[in-house]
């Protein structure tokens, strides 16, 4: 960074919260997207270096950095917990990452209207385990708790393994405040519903800070009764059946609060269960008051075992339920590349009509046109009364970093290719960053024009993480 | 040259639930191999891509697992064997001696084992083993390297670092250099899909085995220190 600029954010923020140390920097800018862990395990940084972190402290300083870098139209990313898979928090060659994971803390916990009000660098982890303590709940479990923090969560339209009861970060969150790209503070108040114009939340909820930063969110809580929960494993006879099950139980009306299909491929390969034929395992977890679980259980059980599914108890999900999260424990060690393959997700959405087609054609396509492949499968893992997800795993055989990125591109490629042309939506929870910005345009359609008009209205210099969400002009 | 490498499958001790290390019930759990097992099968591989002709088999006693089993053809071994016998003893000595039998057979060049298997194993079956098939020990192996089509056996101790091999040994793999077997192309797991694991069927019981240990007993354990063994291997690559 020049040394006029950096004597200049000096007189905003102390100087000791300007880091300039390069290995710093690159941490804070690491994300882990598969190619990207491939090259940094092999010794390699092929990502763009930003010149510095701006660790702010309060929204006071969020909006006088901001107004600053954006006179002198320096580029900036947003970040807090740092768990983007997307590419959404690799920096722009020179910019600077504003870094907001010192605003912890809990504001407010409002049992009266069953809302807690947090600063954009809590933990979630942490704030669940607080309400935890008062019997509550926030019901978002996304899989990167140990990692996530609430300003993250809000920015790039989170989800958890219970959204099928509780919803998404969007059916959560209440209110927020967040300072706009010229250091405008504004703030969404916290109201149960209103009709008032456009939901000016969403302006936010899955912006990935291309629109503003994010300062607090106040999200719902909900009695937390984790003694009550049902849970219950079947065997279907493949993937496309367990999609046939899972559609029914949400047609008939049934809100369990996990609901997941793994197919054959993650049985063998993550569980190391070898199956008859391409069978799959569903696993189901009822939460909420203990009642409505015992009724839910039973009529998801019976849906079950209508389609000939073999009733395995409730270890299966007990143990699924206890390693959930451990995946966020080895994300920076080498296991994949030591063992010749980058692996990764994907994940899209799409209607039930569509989306076991997807399913088949992508992996269909995927073992016929790329050459490296060592295995690919999927799961389905959040429910809807109109579509579900699927959340594809690959593993791809690599011994060139410098390929790496190409050859992770090809596999997404496809993915994102056959849903778009069964009309589904390429990015179910991670959001765009910058791995899937080339295909906004057909995700969108006509209505992308919009995304132009809203980051001219609130970011018309383009400071704000630039390459995400939008093709660039 | 042929290699043998002996695993054990075990459950994987971090998907185990907490309540379930009261009751002792793992049947459930995902399988993997043991910690040091693997890390021995994936550095006996090493040897195979550096000699393409090496005959890799790999053998386990007791429980195997069909995935695992295909997993490892697809890497690359050239058999997977699983020894059954009559009865359900897999006391160190027990187990060192029934893949005693079934090694002596094969005229193998190395002997690869892990460490120890897993939290609730003595790390005695290697020696037991070494002992039954009077072999040398190599203890504390992190990798194998081939340089000219000779095997250099590696390990922790910084003293002591390099071993060319040259007389059939049994190498002992603790913390290894690739701890994790290798992925597969979808070629080689198709393939690999077809592979059966070769079943054995392993006499004596229990009974013959109480017998055969007190001919065992008669032989003396032989235990080097590093130091020693450097000096005898020395001494061969000098000849």
């Amino acid at each position: 960074m020049e040394k006029e600029r950096l004597e200049e954010l000096k007189a905003i923020i102390p100087e000791e919260r300007i880091i300039l140390d390069r290995d710093a920097i690159l941490d804070a800018a690491k994300d882990y997207i598969g190619f990207r862990r491939y090259e940094r395990d092999s010794g390699h940084n092929m990502a763009p270096v930003a010149s510095c972190i701006l660790m702010v402290n309060s929204t006071e300083e969020v909006s006088a950095v901001l107004r600053y870098l954006n006179e002198k139209k320096i580029d900036v990313v947003p970040r807090t917990g740092g768990s983007s898979v997307t590419m959404g928090l690799e920096p722009v060659e020179g910019g600077v990452i504003l870094d907001g994971s010192n605003m912890t803390g809990i504001i407010s916990i409002d049992e009266e209207n069953m809302q807690v009000t947090a600063r954009c660098g809590m933990p979630l982890e942490q704030l669940e385990k607080t309400l935890n303590e008062k019997g509550y709940t926030t019901g978002h479990f996304p899989q990167s708790l140990p990692m996530a923090q609430m300003g993250g969560l809000v920015a790039t339209r989170s989800i958890g393994q219970f959204s099928t009861l509780y919803g998404g970060i969007e059916d959560l969150l209440v209110g927020l405040e967040a300072v706009l790209a010229d250091g405008t503070v504004v703030r969404i108040k916290n109201v149960p519903r209103r009709s008032c114009g456009p939901d000016l939340r969403h302006l936010f909820i899955g912006s990935e800070g291309t629109l503003g930063f994010v300062t607090e969110v106040t999200v719902k809580m909900f009695k937390y009764n984790p003694e009550g929960r049902w849970m219950g494993a079947f065997l279907v006879k493949n993937t496309r059946k367990g999609l046939e099950v899972i559609q029914e139980i949400m047609r008939e009306g049934y809100k369990p609060a996990v609901c997941r299909l793994h197919d054959a491929v993650e049985l063998k390969e993550v569980m190391h269960i070898k199956v008859p034929g391409d069978s799959s395992l569903l696993l189901f977890i009822c939460d909420g008051p203990t009642d409505i679980n015992k009724v839910t259980g039973k009529a998801i059980q019976k849906i079950c075992l209508k389609h000939k599914a073999v009733p395995l108890g409730s270890k299966p999900v007990k143990q699924w339920f206890a390693v959930r999260n451990d995946v966020c424990n080895d994300m920076d060690k080498p296991i994949y590349y030591n063992m010749g393959v980058f692996a990764d997700t994907c994940e899209i959405s799409a209607a039930w009509s569509d989306i076991a087609d997807i399913y088949e054609n992508t992996i269909e396509r995927v073992h016929n046109e790329v050459e490296k492949i060592s295995l690919i499968g999927g799961h389905a893992s959040h429910c809807y009364m109109t579509g579900t997800n699927i959340y594809f795993q690959f593993a791809v055989m690599e011994d060139n970093y410098q390929k790496a990125r190409e050859d992770y591109m090809q596999v997404i490629s496809i993915i994102m290719e056959e849903t778009l042309k069964k009309g589904g939506s390429i990015a179910h929870h991670h959001g765009s960053g910058k791995y899937r910005t080339k295909w906004m345009p057909e995700e969108h359609g006509s209505s992308y024009e919009l995304m132009y008009r809203l980051k001219e209205m609130m970011d018309p210099n383009g400071i704000l993480n630039k390459g995400v969400i939008l093709v660039e002009k | 040259m042929k290699v043998i490498v002996c695993f054990k499958v075990i459950p994987d001790y971090d998907k185990v639930l907490q309540s379930d290390w009261k009751r002792y019930s793992f049947s459930y759990a995902k399988k993997s191999f043991g910690v040091f097992c693997e890390g021995a099968l994936e550095s006996a591989l090493k040897i195979k891509d550096g000699i393409k002709d090496t005959y890799l088999e790999a053998v386990t006693y007791g429980e195997s697992n069909n995935v695992l089993t295909q997993n490892l053809y697809a890497a690359g071994f050239s058999k997977v064997t699983l020894l059954k016998g009559r009865q359900d003893d897999f006391s160190s000595k027990s187990t060192a001696l029934v893949l005693s039998r079934y090694i002596k057979k094969g005229n193998f060049d190395l002997v690869v084992c892990g460490e120890m298997v897993g939290p609730n194993d003595t790390g005695s079956v290697p020696y037991h083993l070494a002992s039954y098939l009077n072999m040398k020990v190599i203890p504390d192996v992190t990798e194998f390297r081939v340089d000219d089509d000779v095997v250099i056996v590696s390990d922790d101790d910084s003293r002591t670092s390099e071993y060319i091999l040259k007389e059939p040994v049994l190498a002992v793999v603790s913390d290894a250099k690739n701890a994790y077997l290798r992925f597969s192309s979808l070629k080689r797991r198709r393939e690999a899909e077809k592979m059966k694991q070769n079943t054995v069927f392993v006499l004596p019981d229990l009974r013959s085995h109480k017998l055969k240990e007190k001919t065992v007993k008669k032989k003396e354990v032989k235990h080097i220190d590093a130091e020693e063994l450097v000096n005898i291997l020395r001494r061969y690559q000098n000849d």
